[in-house]
C-alpha cells in the first residue's frame, strides 16, 4: 500500500463527510440490521432466565428412583453421595391398601411410609395441620396425614386434625391434611395416607426404602444425573432392580417452543441484516461510478489498486461499525430497562455483543467487496477522459 | 399530471430500471428479502392458528368447571342462569362411584362415566353419530339408558350396531340409545384409549338416594367471558353454600373451579407474542429495505440531474418528475414482492404436502398475500417520496448546466 493507514483513515473519512446524506442512510441501514440482530439475541438471553425462574418455582425437577426389593438409608445415603449434586432427597417404601370405614362413610386408602420431607421434595401442600416432624417419625409414633379428598369423605362434619383413623388395626392420629390427587390402580381410585416410615421398618424389623425421589442443584443435567445415577445403582445393587426416571418431559417441551421462537427471530434478524449489506452493495456501485474521475485522478497521482480498494472497503466497514455499535449500545439500554421494570434477570453479554458486532463488520466488508473491486481494476486514462 | 398517461409513465420507469440492471436488481433483492421475511411469518402463523382451532374443535365447547363435591344443587343451576350475564347453557354431572367399568358380553372395558342433567348436550357442545341423545322422557321416567362415545363403541361393539343392546354397569343393564363423538381433554390426548358415556342425572339419584351433584358445567355465549365467568360462578356458589368458607373447607378453596381449554388459550398466547416479535423483526427488516431505496434514489437523482432538466426543458412538470422517481421504486417494489410472495406460497405449498402437521390441505391465503403485496407498495413510495420531491424541485435550468 502506498498509502499509510492513518492517512488511508483521513482519507476516508473525508469522503464520507463529503456526501452525508448517502453516509447517513447507509449507516442507519446497517444500524435497523444489527438492532434486529442484536436484539433478538437479548431476547434469548432473558426468555432462558425467565423459563428458568419459572421451572424451578412450578415444575420441581426432579429424579425418581425405584428399587426392588429396596436398601438401607444407609446405601441410599452411600449412592447419593457418589452420585453428587443433590439437594435433598425422600424416601418411601411399599404402601398396603386398604379399605378405610369411619361414621358410616368409606373410602380406599394405601398407607404410604414415607420420610418427613416428603412434601418439600415433591412439592406437594399442606392444606390444614402440619406433616409429621423427624422426631415423631425417631419416636416412632403412629401419626398421619390424611390426603384432602379422603379427609372430605370421612370426616365431612368435622376438622380431621386430632382425630383418630383405624387402618388394618392400626390407630393414626391425623395431624395435617395435604393437597394430593387420588390416584388409579386395579380399577379403583386410592388416597393416600402418610404415615412415618420408621413405622414400617418397625413393622417389619428391617429397612426397606423401595422408592425415593431426589433434587437437583442443577436441572439442566438431569439425563445426564439419571443416567448416572442407573449406573450407581445397578453397581451397587447388582441383583436388584434398579429404575431411575426423571420429569424433565415437561421443562423439555417448555424449552423446545422458546428455541424454536428464538431460532425464527435469529433468522428474520438475520434477513435484515443481509438487507442492509444488500443496500451497502448497491450505493457502494452506485458512488464508484459516481466518483469515476476521482479515482482516475488518484490513481495518476500515484495510488495503487490497493489503495483504491482498501478506500472503499473501509468506507464501508467504519459505517458498519458505528451503525452496530450505536445498535448494541441501544438494545443494551432498552433491554436494561425493560429488565428493571419487569424484574428480569439481564446481564451485559459481552459474546453476544462481540458477535453482533463482528457480523455488521463482515456484512459491511463482504457487501462492499465486490464494488470496491471494481472500483480498484479502473483504467486511470479512461477514467479522468470519462469526465 | 401534463400529457403523459399512466402506460407511458410506467414505460419510461421500466425503460431507466433497465438501463442499470445491476442497480434495479440489487435494489430488488432487497425488497424481496424483506417482503420474503414478512411474508413467511405471516404464513407461519396462518398454519399455527389454524392448528390452534382444531385443538379447540377437538375438544368439548369452551367452559367453566366448578367442583362441588355432594354439595352442588340443581337449584345453584338455574342461580348461574339467571343471576350471571352472558351464560349460554349449564348442566350438572354427578360421578359414577369407584369402580368403572362397562360390561357387554364377556368384555370389560374400563370408562369414563358421568350421571348428567339434561342440558348436558348443549353444555359440552358434543354431537350425536349415531342414535339420539338422552330426552325428556328418560330424565322424567328415570330410564336406565346410556349414551357411549365413538371409543368406547369401537372398543366393545367393533363393527356391530351398539343401539338398543344393552351394557352393564355396576351389575345395572343400560340400554345404549346413541353414540356420540370422542372427545379430548386437558390431560387426554387425542389417541387415548379410554371410553366415556353418560346416563340421566335423574335416574342415578333415583338409585343412590343422593340429590347433590359433583360437577357443575357453565359454557359462555362468548369465550372471551370465560376467565369472567370463572369467577363469578366460584362466588356465587360460595354464596350460596358458605359451609364452603368455614371450618375445613376454607382451606381448601372450595369450590374448585378451571376452564376445559386452559392449556389451548395459554398456546395461543405463545403464538400471539412470538407473532407480534417475528412481525416486528419483519418490519424492521422493510424498513431497512426502504433505507436502501431511498439511498439509492437520492444517488440516482444525483445522478440524472441533466436529464431531468432536459426533460423539464421540453415540458415535464415537476409533478412528471416526481412520479417518475416514485414509480420507478413502485415497480421494483410490486415486482420484487410479488416474486417473494409466490415464493413463499411455493414453499409453504412444498412443505406442507410434505408434512400436513395434521391439517386440512393448504390453500392459498389472499389475506396475507395482499398485506404483504400492500407493505411492499408502501415502502416503494415511503422510501422514494422525498428524494424525488427533491429531483422534482430542481431549477431546470441549473440541472441543465450542472
Amino acid at each position: 500500500m502506498a498509502l499509510s493507514p492513518h492517512n488511508l483513515l483521513i482519507v476516508t473519512l473525508n469522503a464520507l463527510r463529503g456526501n452525508p446524506i448517502r453516509s447517513a442512510l447507509t449507516t442507519v441501514g446497517i444500524f435497523m440490521g444489527v438492532l434486529a440482530v442484536n436484539g433478538t439475541l437479548q431476547v434469548q438471553t432473558i426468555s432462558k432466565g425467565i423459563i428458568e425462574r419459572q421451572l424451578n418455582a412450578q415444575i420441581a425437577p426432579q429424579l425418581f428412583t425405584w428399587i426392588h426389593p429396596g436398601i438401607t438409608s444407609r446405601e441410599q445415603a452411600q449412592a447419593i453421595a457418589r452420585l453428587g449434586g443433590v439437594i435433598d432427597s425422600a424416601s418411601s417404601t411399599w404402601g398396603s391398601f386398604d379399605t378405610v370405614q369411619r361414621n358410616g362413610q368409606e373410602t380406599f386408602v394405601i398407607t404410604l411410609p414415607v420420610s418427613p420431607n416428603f412434601p418439600q421434595v415433591n412439592r406437594l401442600e399442606i392444606v390444614a395441620g402440619r406433616f409429621f416432624t423427624p422426631q415423631e417419625m425417631q419416636d416412632f409414633r403412629q401419626v398421619g396425614v390424611l390426603a384432602q379428598d379422603a379427609a372430605m369423605i370421612l370426616f365431612p362434619d368435622q376438622d380431621p386434625i386430632g382425630q383418630s383413623l383405624l387402618v388394618r388395626g392400626n390407630t393414626y392420629r391425623i395431624v395435617g391434611v395435604i393437597a394430593m390427587k387420588p390416584f388409579e390402580q386395579d380399577e379403583q381410585t386410592w388416597s393416600t395416607l402418610f404415615v412415618p416410615l420408621s413405622l414400617a421398618h418397625a413393622r417389619t424389623g428391617q429397612e426397606r426404602i423401595t422408592s425415593f425421589s431426589l433434587r437437583p442443584t442443577d436441572w439442566r443435567d438431569l439425563d445426564a444425573q439419571q443416567a448416572k445415577l442407573q449406573q450407581i445403582l445397578a453397581t451397587q445393587f447388582p441383583d436388584r432392580d434398579p429404575y431411575v426416571e426423571h420429569n424433565a418431559e415437561a421443562i423439555a417441551e417448555q424449552q423446545d417452543i422458546l428455541i424454536l421462537i428464538s431460532r425464527g427471530l435469529l433468522g428474520v434478524g438475520l434477513v435484515a441484516l443481509v438487507i442492509s449489506g444488500v443496500g451497502i452493495a448497491n450505493i457502494t456501485f452506485a458512488s464508484v461510478i459516481e466518483r469515476t474521475p476521482e479515482i482516475g485522478l488518484r490513481r495518476a497521482i500515484g495510488a495503487t489498486q490497493g489503495d483504491i480498494l482498501w478506500q472503499f472497503l473501509l468506507e464501508a466497514v467504519i459505517l458498519s461499525m458505528i451503525g452496530g455499535m450505536s445498535a448494541i449500545a441501544v438494545v443494551d439500554g432498552t433491554t436494561r430497562i425493560v429488565a428493571a421494570t419487569f424484574d428480569l434477570p439481564y446481564t451485559f453479554q459481552l459474546e453476544t455483543a462481540a458477535m453482533s458486532l463482528g457480523i455488521a463488520i463482515v456484512v459491511g466488508a463482504g457487501s462492499s467487496f465486490v464494488p470496491a473491486r471494481r472500483a480498484s481494476r479502473i483504467e486511470p486514462m479512461s477514467a479522468l477522459r470519462s469526465e | 399530471m401534463s400529457q403523459l398517461g399512466v402506460m407511458d409513465l410506467i414505460g419510461l420507469a421500466v425503460h431507466a430500471l433497465g438501463r442499470n440492471g445491476l442497480r434495479t436488481g440489487l435494489t430488488g433483492l432487497g425488497i424481496f428479502l424483506g417482503v420474503a421475511a414478512t411474508s413467511a411469518t405471516l404464513q407461519v402463523q396462518h398454519i399455527t392458528s389454524q392448528r390452534i382451532q382444531q385443538r379447540f374443535a377437538e375438544r368439548e365447547a369452551p367452559r367453566v368447571q366448578a367442583w362441588v363435591w355432594r354439595q352442588g344443587q340443581l337449584a345453584d343451576l338455574t342461580a348461574i342462569q339467571t343471576e350471571l350475564a352472558g351464560v349460554a347453557s349449564v348442566s350438572a354431572a354427578m360421578g359414577l362411584g369407584w369402580s368403572q367399568q362397562a360390561i357387554y358380553q364377556d368384555r370389560a372395558v374400563p370408562v369414563q362415566g358421568m350421571a348428567v342433567s339434561d342440558t348436558y348436550f348443549t353444555t359440552t357442545g358434543r354431537q350425536m353419530v349415531q342414535g339420539r341423545y338422552l330426552n325428556a322422557t328418560d330424565f322424567a321416567d328415570y330410564r336406565s339408558v346410556v349414551v357411549i362415545d365413538q371409543t368406547l363403541a369401537q372398543q366393545m361393539f367393533r363393527d356391530r350396531d351398539p343401539i338398543g343392546t344393552n351394557i352393564y354397569l355396576s351389575g345395572m343393564a343400560w340400554q345404549v340409545v346413541g353414540v356420540m363423538e370422542a372427545k379430548t381433554t386437558e390431560q387426554r390426548g387425542s389417541g387415548e384409549q379410554e371410553g366415556e358415556l353418560v346416563i340421566p342425572l335423574s335416574t342415578q339419584m333415583a338409585l343412590t338416594g343422593r340429590q347433590q351433584v359433583d360437577h357443575i358445567f357453565v359454557r359462555p355465549e362468548d369465550l372471551r367471558d370465560l376467565e369472567r365467568l370463572e369467577g363469578q360462578v366460584k362466588t356465587l356458589l360460595q354464596q350460596r353454600h358458605p359451609e364452603y368458607l368455614q371450618g375445613i373447607w376454607a382451606q381448601f378453596d372450595a369450590p374448585r373451579t378451571a376452564t376445559n381449554v386452559a392449556d389451548i388459550q395459554a398456546d395461543q398466547e405463545t403464538l400471539a407474542t412470538a407473532t407480534r416479535s417475528l412481525l416486528g423483526v419483519g418490519a424492521i427488516a422493510l424498513a431497512i429495505a426502504g433505507v436502501g431505496i431511498a439511498n439509492i434514489t437520492v444517488a440516482s437523482t444525483l445522478e440524472r440531474t441533466k436529464e431531468i432538466g432536459l426533460r423539464r426543458a421540453i415540458g415535464a412538470t415537476q409533478g412528471d418528475v416526481l412520479w417518475q422517481f416514485v414509480l420507478e421504486s413502485v415497480v421494483v417494489s410490486v415486482v420484487g414482492g410479488v416474486i417473494a410472495i409466490a415464493t413463499i406460497e411455493g414453499v409453504t405449498l412444498g412443505i406442507t404436502r410434505y408434512e400436513p402437521f395434521g391439517l386440512p390441505a393448504y390453500e392459498f391465503n389472499g389475506r396475507n398475500a395482499v398485506l404483504a403485496l400492500g407493505a411492499a407498495i408502501a415502502v416503494g413510495i415511503g422510501s422514494s417520496v422525498a428524494p424525488a420531491l427533491r429531483a422534482s424541485r430542481l431549477d431546470p435550468v441549473k440541472a441543465l448546466r450542472s
